[in-house]
């Protein structure tokens, strides 16, 4: 490869790789010295692991070199959520200073899985701590600071998995792997101007991962297109013993589907939302309009964040039981993390399970009225990225409205968020299409559409593109 | 506050006051109110007795060999 294998493409550079144009072992290095460089300008990275990369890209060379090649994730380099478990003494901090020692004696499931197709494990990128369950309002909650947005220092990333999007924002990882339980990985696709996928509940194991809320949590890839988030989900995706969730589903990759050309968008959906982001998204919408009849539609009036905003509270205080009782709060970076736990014990069983069966209603309705179209639009967020300075009210402990994200999350439906323009101070938007469970391959292929005919996901900060040769 | 409100506010504090401060308390209480205002809207939701929680409980039993058939009783 004679040019920087900087913003390309996880497809482009495994091209390259399996034409032996460049080296796993030179690729690597590439972005060794991208994430030393700019890791700690942006806030986006915890621990850079060299010595584990550059170990792993030699092994995926002998095995090319010997034409053992495994796909199109082989040799290349990729950074993970720093939720997720990783072996041989590396760090895993969840993003909280209490928990910056914790180590595992395993690798989360999505990690294996990445190794045995052949990726580079680089770094393990920030996070807001504990992914953000317990209530933060401000970028600050991390172990690492407030997590930049590669398109202006000034703003925040987004969250919870703020350094898996800045790190693939600012060319440091080719890719990265987030979470969402709410908002987590969308958030920092639209901020970072990346493409992320939240896949449907399920589809890939969360066997590994920190626990916030166990019916809720998903894992899901951040890149540079949505055709990169297809070819990484099959990598990840796939059944798991060790997670009595995860789906018998086989997951293949394949732009090439059935669609109704039909895209719905949910009444209201704009309301409160800034200016520029309904300019980008109406925009959209009318490019969309060549291939697609686009209808307005009704959902049934439901009270969607107030189911997801239950569940997830119940279950937070579950999972975190010991570390309520133990009031091991007080060691979190956010002010408001530090009291945010002791309020959802009172969230009583009966409201809990009410919201489990009016999780049944939401997921048979929704699904009757989705059934009708390939995909619902909307913008991924109501803002570009907010001043890393502010304050802000979350989805899990506010009374915001935002449907497409609880509802999405509460009934474990896939959505892709691609960007779709940028404000006039130049900060990314993003629109997002979300489908039917177990529908990745539809919503992948519109999304990927989209953007072989737009050039937003292909634009990149002018300070981190790489310097060219004299 | 309300009642409802106050009593399970009262309960925070009960169990965990020695962990917070008093403007952190403060914002507990707001967190209640909050969680009860959630609670409302679930509890007007009318649902007829055989909607049944959006989740399967599947008995568990590991197979064994006696299972499989390989072992007999004599």
């Amino acid at each position: 490869m004679s040019e920087t294998p900087i913003f390309k493409s996880v497809r482009e550079l495994g091209l390259s790789i399996k034409s032996k144009d460049i080296s796993p072992v030179e690729i690597t290095k590439h972005f060794l010295d991208r994430l030393e460089k700019y890791g700690p300008e942006y806030n986006s990275v915890v621990t850079i692991t060299a010595d584990l990369a550059l170990k792993q890209a030699k092994f995926a060379e002998n095995e090319i070199v010997k034409g053992k090649y495994k796909g199109p994730l082989h040799g290349i380099p990729y950074g993970a959520k720093d939720l997720l478990a990783t072996s041989g003494g590396i760090p895993t901090t969840w993003g909280a200073k209490l928990f910056e020692n914790q180590t595992f004696s395993y690798d989360a499931a999505v990690v294996s899985k990445l190794r045995k197709s052949g990726a580079v494990l680089i770094a393990k990128l920030a996070m807001v701590e504990l992914a953000g369950g317990m209530g933060y309002r401000q970028p600050n909650a991390s172990i690492t600071g407030p997590c930049k947005s590669p398109w202006d220092k000034n703003t925040w990333a987004g969250g919870s998995s703020s350094g898996s999007g800045s790190a693939v924002g600012c060319g440091l990882v080719p890719f990265a792997i987030g979470s969402e339980t709410w908002g987590s990985i969308l958030s920092p696709a639209n901020n970072c101007g990346i493409s992320g996928l939240r896949p449907t509940y399920g589809r890939v194991s969360r066997y590994g991962a920190m626990a916030l809320s166990w019916t809720l949590d998903k894992l899901g890839p951040l890149a540079l297109s949505a055709d990169d988030c297809g070819l990484i989900l099959e990598a990840i995706a796939g059944k798991d013993h060790r997670d009595p969730s995860s789906s018998n589903r086989k997951y293949i990759y394949n732009k090439k589907v059935c669609r109704k050309n039909k895209l719905g968008i949910i009444k209201g959906v704009l309301d409160s939302m800034d200016e520029q982001v309904q300019s980008n998204f109406v925009t959209s919408v009318k490019y969309l309009e060549n291939k697609f009849e686009i209808t307005e539609i009704d959902v049934p009036d439901l009270p969607y964040e107030e189911v997801t905003r239950t569940i997830m509270l119940a279950e937070s205080s579950s999972a975190f039981e010991e570390f309520t009782e133990k009031g091991l709060a007080r060691h979190l970076t956010a002010p408001e993390d530090r009291y945010g736990p002791y309020a959802r014990t009172t969230v009583l069983a009966k409201d809990y399970i009410k919201a489990l069966r009016i999780r049944g209603i939401m997921a048979h309705q929704l699904n009757d009225i989705m059934s009708e179209f390939d995909a619902l639009i909307a913008p991924t967020r109501n803002t570009p990225a907010s001043p890393i300075d502010d304050e802000f009210r979350g989805s899990i402990t506010g009374s915001s409205r935002d449907i497409m994200g609880a509802a999405g999350n509460a009934l474990g439906l896939p959505s892709v968020s691609v960007p779709n323009g940028f404000t006039p101070e130049n900060l990314p938007t993003g629109i997002q299409f979300m489908g039917r469970a177990f529908q990745e391959n539809k919503i992948l292929s519109i999304a990927a559409d989209f953007q072989e005919e737009s050039d937003w996901h292909r634009q990149h900060p002018a300070e981190l593109l790489p310097k060219t040769e004299p | 506050m309300k009642s409802e409100e106050k009593l399970l506010a009262n309960m925070v504090i009960t169990k965990y006051g020695h962990f917070l401060k008093d403007h952190e308390i403060a914002h507990v209480k707001e967190s209640v109110e909050d969680i009860i205002k959630n609670a409302h809207a679930l509890r007007n939701v009318k649902l007829d007795n055989d909607i049944e929680p959006f989740s399967v409980f599947l008995p568990f039993a590991k197979t064994t060999e006696y299972d499989s058939g390989e072992i007999h009783n004599e």
